[in-house]
């Protein structure tokens, strides 16, 4: 060995020195056996680890309709004084659409959707016409009514409940979870409701969209 | 039965010239590699052709190589584990190469042309195959490490997680473990004797089938181990598991309790 090895040797520690030899030793072994209290155990062990899995994935779920719950919040600011609730409802379909799964028949909605992405140039992924289908099928989107005009009264509550059906794709943790087998969209399979409401204020009373067009009374500025 | 147990337990009569070692313990895996392919490819090709008459022309038949592949070398560790409680590693080594390589096949053969050799090989994909080859590297390391199951038995799952890809291997997996709870259930009920007839037919069957001449030399030390009763030869339940996991649903053999 030449002498500068021999000086990095001294230096390695001795777990990193033995290594090559039991890597070499392991290599060579071909023992066959499985412990009993290992088989055993090892069933267990798995069925904790799907259900840290799935509730993991319940958790992320919570916080995407959080987030749907404040778009459909924001949008009823906004669309219920002009009559249109459909907008409450799509906010919340377009929020949840990431996490919901692919499914068919695509609804006609959901291609609308992804077609009017594209022209804005916002390269929504390929599925993202049958995710929205499921978010839809999945989704229910409830809101209290304001207390007298929307127009008139400044300062409004309103309390928008989001609740989806989110499914349970972890083996042995989603019939845990769950009992029964349900169909949305034609999916069938283990589901949890996931719920997040959200309460606004409106700040301002006016109405935005007036005439219907997309642009406030007496056409673009 | 007496009988057989003791025959079983004896230790190895020494033979009064001993055989040439080496020229034992390194057969020529080339023939067995043939004779494995072979018989994969003859079983692929027939299970092909079967199903076709009642399948609906819009369902396209899966090709079953990789899958016969993956039995046939099951069975071939299943033998020389239950007989030796060792599973060679020329099998084990060239089972996971040749994994990765057949699962990059269908990618290759596109390019060429070739699309219907997908239909025939039935591979998963180069990219289940590096990622069964990781997950199964990952849980075979751990195991070892807290001494659940021996090297061989991890590089065993190593090559059919390669072979079959992640998905498939993860179900066969499972199907697996349930039969080997199951086994390791009985063998502590009788006190380790299912381990005694399991090696006793295995070890007739070695030499039935020709197979000895691949199997270790050495007689296994966990014959004489105290901890006898207390292992499993793993690779009897996986070979079983990952067989009939392409035919039983998974919901089946857990009772209902898995249904992804």
């Amino acid at each position: 060995m030449p002498t500068h090895s021999k000086k990095l040797h001294a230096f390695l520690p001795s777990w990193l020195k033995t290594a090559p030899a039991k890597l070499h030793t392991r290599l060579r072994d071909n023992r066959g056996t499985a412990s009993i209290t290992f088989i055993l155990c090892l069933p267990i062990f798995l069925f904790f680890v799907a259900i840290i899995c799935q509730y993991a994935l319940l958790a992320n779920a919570k916080l995407v309709v959080e987030q749907a719950a404040q778009a459909a919040a924001r949008s009823t600011v906004t669309s219920l004084s002009d009559d249109r609730p459909d907008r409450v409802y799509r906010a919340a379909y377009m929020a949840l659409t990431p996490l919901s799964p692919a499914v068919t028949p695509i609804d006609a909605e959901g291609t609308q959707v992804q077609d009017a992405l594209n022209d804005l140039g916002a390269q929504p992924f390929s599925s993202y016409s049958s995710r929205f289908t499921y978010a839809k099928n999945a989704t229910e989107v409830l809101w209290t009514s304001p207390r007298g005009s929307f127009v008139d009264n400044e300062a409004q509550p309103i309390e928008v409940t989001v609740n989806y059906q989110m499914p349970l794709t972890v083996p042995l943790a989603n019939i845990l979870l769950t009992q029964s087998k349900t169909a949305i969209a034609g999916r069938i399979g283990y589901y949890r409701t996931v719920t997040a409401t959200v309460k606004v204020v409106t700040a301002h009373s006016r109405t935005t969209r007036a005439d219907g067009n997309g642009w406030p009374s007496g056409g673009p500025p | 039965m007496t009988d057989t147990v003791q025959h079983v337990l004896a230790p190895q009569a020494l033979p009064d010239s001993p055989p040439d070692a080496s020229a034992l313990r390194s057969p020529s895996w080339l023939p067995l590699w043939i004779t494995l392919l072979s018989f994969s490819a003859v079983l692929a090709t027939t299970a092909l052709f079967l199903p076709i008459k009642p399948v609906a022309e819009n369902i396209q038949p899966t090709g079953l190589f990789m899958f016969a592949l993956a039995a046939i070398v099951c069975v071939t560790a299943a033998l020389s584990d239950a007989a030796t409680n060792r599973i060679p590693n020329p099998l084990t080594y060239t089972a996971a190469l040749l994994g990765l390589l057949l699962n990059c096949l269908p990618v290759l053969a596109r390019l060429f042309g070739f699309e219907k050799l997908d239909l025939w090989l039935g591979a998963a994909g180069p990219q289940q195959a590096l990622l069964g080859f990781a997950a199964a590297a990952v849980f075979g390391l751990v195991s070892v490490a807290i001494r659940g199951m021996g090297v061989g038995d991890s590089k065993f799952i190593i090559a059919i997680a390669s072979i079959l890809g992640f998905s498939h291997a993860c179900v066969a997996l499972l199907s697996a473990l349930c039969i080997a709870t199951v086994y390791a259930l009985i063998n502590l009920a009788v006190a380790g004797r299912l381990n005694i007839v399991l090696r006793f037919a295995a070890q007739q069957l070695v030499d039935l089938v020709c197979l000895k001449k691949w199997t270790p030399l050495e007689a296994p030390d966990i014959v004489q181990d105290k901890g006898f009763r207390g292992k499993i030869p793993l690779a009897v339940p996986l070979a079983i598991g990952v067989t009939i996991s392409r035919f039983i649903p998974l919901r089946i053999l857990t009772f209902g309790l898995i249904d992804a």
